[in-house]
């Protein structure tokens, strides 16, 4: 039987260019945060996650971090998982804490890629660590953006429209993340400052782009319900390849597996979801994602964003937070933040972002180049 | 360093082949299936990849340009178009498109591999590109 996990405290900074001297003082300042919410001392922590951070060199991370936190947990793990370590370490958790291994973890995804290296070190490390065969396809010097790019122009050359639910996308991100006193840009723009936004990797657009930030976020998680504990009552996970080159369709993919998973174990279907946090590095994730969990039909998801169907007021409003793309993208760390804005939303906490009466949210991360899903549901259907 | 210094042994052929203006693939002996990327064995039959040369012929199934490349040493080639491409043999290659800006370009357009020296690096290998077939 799967043991009963709930966040009970998270904690976030705004995102953006970090005040903070280094990572590590980063990652104490969220803990700080997290364990406050929780109402937790730092003792009662007996398990502690994390991610590798991009800006700091240490292979066992998580022992680190508890060496700075000055704690003595019984565990000190850092996975690595792409985009899908949160809902990972979710699932970690309830692990340790369904057998009887750790009552109190604290989970960290946090990466200071602005403060804490150089811009072109950290362009080069991302474009060769990882989505891209380091033999085979490094010499062609394919970009992070240019994997995106070429998702993004299959999708146009089979369904016809692009740019119109693209745009959609990233207005609606910008829109929701000027709700948001954490996120990393605030600005408004319109139509033509999308439209005449330079190019990245055709057919994306700068616009299309998340940004490099600063942040992350910490979770408390432990096996006991209160009121301010919200639930995580289905995890799921899927693969599908890790170079797109490998991919057997270049603009669909396997997300919806994942999500059927987690919905399965919450005893859930898709129609009783308030609120889907997806993971959203381009604007074209948003849309294949939300396609493929079967949220949107096949080529529809675009003008689904344009008709306002995923808006705070639509259907099934779409990453309130404004998402990767204005809510801010922590490098390593990215993923977290959806699971803090589905938290936010069940606890009723998120002011003029809330949605009201939202029960079950789906935080959806992706590891790689839709190479990797994890799907977290939080709260319950009512 | 460079991408021929983590050449491994059993992979030399494919460098090898380029050297010689083949491209070469691993491909099942016992079901014929081909394989990209590299796979341990065949996933289908469980037969054993050897190297083989492929026709070279292909369609493309994507491109993007690239307007800063991610390595200083690639810098020179910008703009480059970055590509996939689907061979006869059925498996996809991440390519770079030769001789084009990027523009006007058509999915499924007939395009073959050629090659030329590895952009910035020792100028020993040879890399597959690929170019628009005319007509």
């Amino acid at each position: 039987m799967r043991a009963s996990i709930y966040i009970s405290g998270v904690g976030e900074l705004k995102q953006g260019r970090s005040d903070l001297p280094n990572t590590m003082s980063l990652h104490g300042a969220l803990c700080q945060r997290a364990l406050a919410d929780a109402g937790l001392d730092w003792r009662e922590i007996d398990a502690v996650l994390t991610v590798s951070p991009r800006s700091d060199p240490y292979l066992i991370h998580a022992a680190a971090l508890s060496e700075y936190l000055d704690i003595q947990p019984a565990v000190t793990w850092t996975i690595e998982a792409g985009g899908a370590a949160p809902a990972a370490m979710l699932e970690m958790s309830r692990g340790l804490i369904g057998a009887g291994t750790c009552s109190n973890v604290l989970i960290v995804a946090a990466d200071m890629p602005l403060g804490g290296v150089s811009r072109q070190a950290y362009v080069k490390n991302l474009s060769e660590a990882g989505p891209v065969h380091p033999e085979y396809e490094v010499p062609y010097g394919p970009s992070v953006p240019s994997l995106f790019g070429l998702v993004a122009r299959s999708y146009g050359n089979r369904w016809g429209s692009l740019e119109q639910g693209l745009a959609a996308v990233a207005l609606q991100n910008r829109a929701a993340a000027c709700r948001h006193e954490n996120a990393h840009f605030r600005e408004m723009f319109d139509q033509q400052d999308y439209s005449s936004s330079r190019y990245i990797a055709a057919p994306l657009k700068l616009l299309d782009c998340a940004p490099v930030s600063d942040g992350g976020a910490a979770l408390v998680v432990t096996g006991r319900p209160g009121s301010r504990n919200i639930p995580v009552t289905g995890l799921g996970f899927s693969y599908n390849h890790m170079h797109l080159s490998a991919a057997s369709d270049v603009c669909s993919f396997n997300a919806g597996e994942a999500l059927d998973r987690a919905l399965m174990q919450a005893g859930a279907e898709r129609k009783d979801l308030d609120l889907a946090l997806i993971y959203d590095c381009f604007t074209i994730a948003m849309l294949v994602n939300l396609e493929d969990m079967g949220l949107a039909s096949r080529g529809r998801a675009g003008s689904d964003f344009v008709d306002g169907r995923f808006s705070p007021e639509g259907e099934l409003p779409v990453n309130t937070h404004g998402g990767l793309l204005s809510h801010g993208h922590p490098a390593r760390a990215g993923g977290i933040g959806n699971i803090v804005e589905g938290v936010v939303q069940l606890r009723g906490d998120a002011g003029a972002r809330q949605i009201a009466g939202a029960k079950l949210a789906l935080a959806h991360g992706m590891g790689g180049v839709f190479a990797t899903h994890g799907v977290a549901l939080l709260g319950a259907s009512s | 360093m460079s991408h021929t210094d983590s050449v491994h042994p059993l992979t030399d052929a494919f460098w090898e082949g380029a050297r010689g203006g083949r491209l070469m693939i691993p491909h099942c002996n016992e079901c014929r299936q081909w394989y990209w990327p590299v796979r341990y064995r065949c996933a289908r039959c469980g037969g054993e990849l050897a190297w083989k040369a492929a026709t070279g012929r292909g369609v493309l199934l994507s491109w993007t340009i690239i307007l800063r490349a991610p390595r200083p040493q690639l810098q020179s080639l910008v703009p480059y178009v970055v590509a996939f491409v689907r061979l006869e043999e059925g498996v996809t290659l991440m390519t770079r498109l030769k001789d084009t800006s990027g523009q006007g370009l058509a999915v499924n357009t007939r395009v073959e591999c050629s090659f030329e020296a590895a952009p910035g690096e020792s100028g020993a290998d040879r890399l597959p590109v690929f170019s628009i077939v005319e007509g």
